[in-house]
């Protein structure tokens, strides 16, 4: 991911993160995947032995990322073809106990953030409701970074609705984009220390990641924000997800549809 | 076939039950156990949010009392405080420096009330909010959202430890390279109701060394320092018998800080 006057990284380990469930012992084939004339162009980056350790800049992918603020680098056991139709179903760099990740995230020179990335691909259309209770008030410049992938390459806007969650309030509109990063301010909508902004988007899911950095750029902050399931454990969440889901989007849709 | 067949095995070996208990009754909370960082150079601050009200499409209201438990470094209970949430939405709460008489706890845990007939596909209402730790007076905070379904409380207000442990230890290797010149502090609570013991190797020059083991009870945190120097890259995992013992990784330099989940 590519942030502004930010640099992103990837750390790649090719370690599973346990010793018994399946683990990879193969040489991985990292490579970057963009999409070019709807297609997903493969680019073949370097070959990484087991136990080995490679951090990637997005800056080093200045052309690649200039229209999505994205790149996709898919581990993969097998070469692939030049060009694919859809991302890749198959999962290489996988366990469940815990999830394999990479560590992933921002820098700059006197800073850097981290999470720990790996993500599959988001249904085409589904709706996304987060909230935001990590925005920070001093000496900082707040934004929200949102990271959509979908298997098809293509690249779609989609509306993106803020609202103030007390009185649902609509604070503003902004546009994300399906295969992509999109980063928005969000100091100018003038939330205050005891609000909890709420974003709403009706056609395009996302991951959302509130992102902060001081205003001398020495420190950052990102941590992802939360779907409404995890208000709630054990049971059937998706079930339950559902039902506050709806709860919400319906006073919400009222806003908007006013 | 053969490989679907060994895979199974290896979960029955290795997860022979779920990785956290399903707690006893449908009213019970749950709550992570949140790690503290209180000294001269560490502020920690929830952003406590009114979850029982969120459930129901509101981000405000009045409802019952919500309690904070604080434990020390061992498990052991120091208290607990109510709190009654008024029309903010979103409360910064400093632990501990906001209650009075908590200096020495280690970690702690939140547990709200349902709302009277709340019921939401089996569902148990949870706390995992966003814990931020401010670092040296540096201008902004480092956030961490809880991850670990650590602890439940029932109506009778009896505490239920929800993490099982395995029979044979297994290795996490935290999935994350260790990268210089920074210094890390990885923090590792224990959600089960026994103690566990967790020994600590660090990779460094191709070569794994045992650094330490501890010996964490239950409901206790521990701290693991380890310094990383300019151009010099470390792994470490831990041994124990966690089904998913995930530390919190703390990575300072002397003029920035970073939190996650490793």
């Amino acid at each position: 991911m590519k942030a502004p006057q930010l640099d992103g990284f990837l750390d790649l380990l090719n370690n599973s993160p346990n010793n018994w469930e399946k683990p990879f012992k193969r040489t991985a084939h990292i490579y970057s995947l963009q999409i070019e004339n709807n297609k997903w162009k493969t680019n073949k980056l370097f070959e990484l032995n087991k136990g080995e350790y490679r951090r990637i800049y997005s800056g080093e992918f200045i052309d690649e990322m200039a229209l999505t603020n994205l790149l996709i680098i898919y581990p993969s056991a097998t070469e692939l073809p030049s060009v694919l139709e859809s991302l890749p179903k198959d999962k290489f760099w996988y366990s469940e106990v815990p999830a394999w990740r990479n560590t992933s995230g921002f820098i700059n020179k006197d800073a850097q953030v981290s999470y720990q990335a790996d993500v599959e691909p988001l249904p085409k259309s589904a709706s996304m409701l987060t909230f935001h209770p990590f925005i920070q008030f001093t000496e900082i410049k707040n934004y929200l970074v949102v990271l959509n992938l979908i298997a098809n390459p293509i690249i779609e806007k989609s509306d993106l609705y803020i609202f103030n969650s007390s009185d649902c309030e609509l604070r503003g509109k902004e546009s994300i984009y399906s295969n992509s990063v999109t980063t928005i301010e969000l100091d100018k909508y003038r939330f205050k220390p005891t609000d909890l902004p709420v974003f709403y988007s009706p056609q395009l899911a996302g991951i959302p990641f509130g992102l902060g950095i001081s205003k001398d750029q020495k420190m950052l902050s990102l941590e992802h924000t939360h779907p409404p399931a995890s208000f709630v454990l054990f049971g059937d969440r998706r079930k339950s997800q559902a039902i506050i889901k709806k709860r919400w989007i319906e006073r919400l849709n009222q806003v908007i549809n006013a | 076939m053969l490989s679907s067949l060994i895979r199974k095995f290896k979960f029955a070996l290795f997860i022979p039950r779920k990785i956290t208990r399903v707690p006893k009754e449908p009213e019970n909370s749950i709550s992570d156990l949140f790690p503290i960082r209180h000294d001269e150079s560490w502020k920690t601050q929830f952003e406590l949010l009114n979850v029982p009200y969120l459930l129901n499409g509101q981000s405000t209201g009045e409802g019952k009392e919500l309690f904070f438990y604080f434990f020390d470094i061992d498990g052991k209970l120091i208290g607990m405080e109510g709190i009654k949430l008024g029309q903010n939405a979103r409360n910064s709460i400093k632990v501990p420096s906001d209650f009075v008489g908590y200096e020495a706890a280690n970690t702690f845990a939140i547990f709200h009330s349902p709302i009277s007939d709340q019921n939401f596909a089996g569902s148990f209402l949870a706390e995992r909010g966003y814990t931020g730790y401010e670092f040296k007076n540096l201008k902004i905070k480092g956030y961490v959202h809880g991850n670990l379904d650590s602890i439940a409380l029932n109506q009778k207000e009896k505490l239920q430890l929800l993490g099982n442990k395995s029979y044979f230890k297994r290795t996490y290797l935290v999935q994350h390279v260790l990268t210089g010149p920074a210094n890390y502090d990885f923090s590792i609570t224990n959600p089960t109701n026994k103690y566990v013991k967790v020994k600590i190797k660090i990779k460094q020059n191709k070569k794994w060394k045992k650094i330490s083991t501890y010996k964490i009870p239950s409901r206790g945190i521990r701290f693991i320092n380890v310094q990383v120097s300019s151009g010099e890259n470390k792994l470490i995992k831990l041994v124990s018998k966690f089904y998913l013992g995930r530390p919190v990784v703390f990575r300072t330099t002397p003029t920035s800080m970073d939190v996650f989940h490793g």
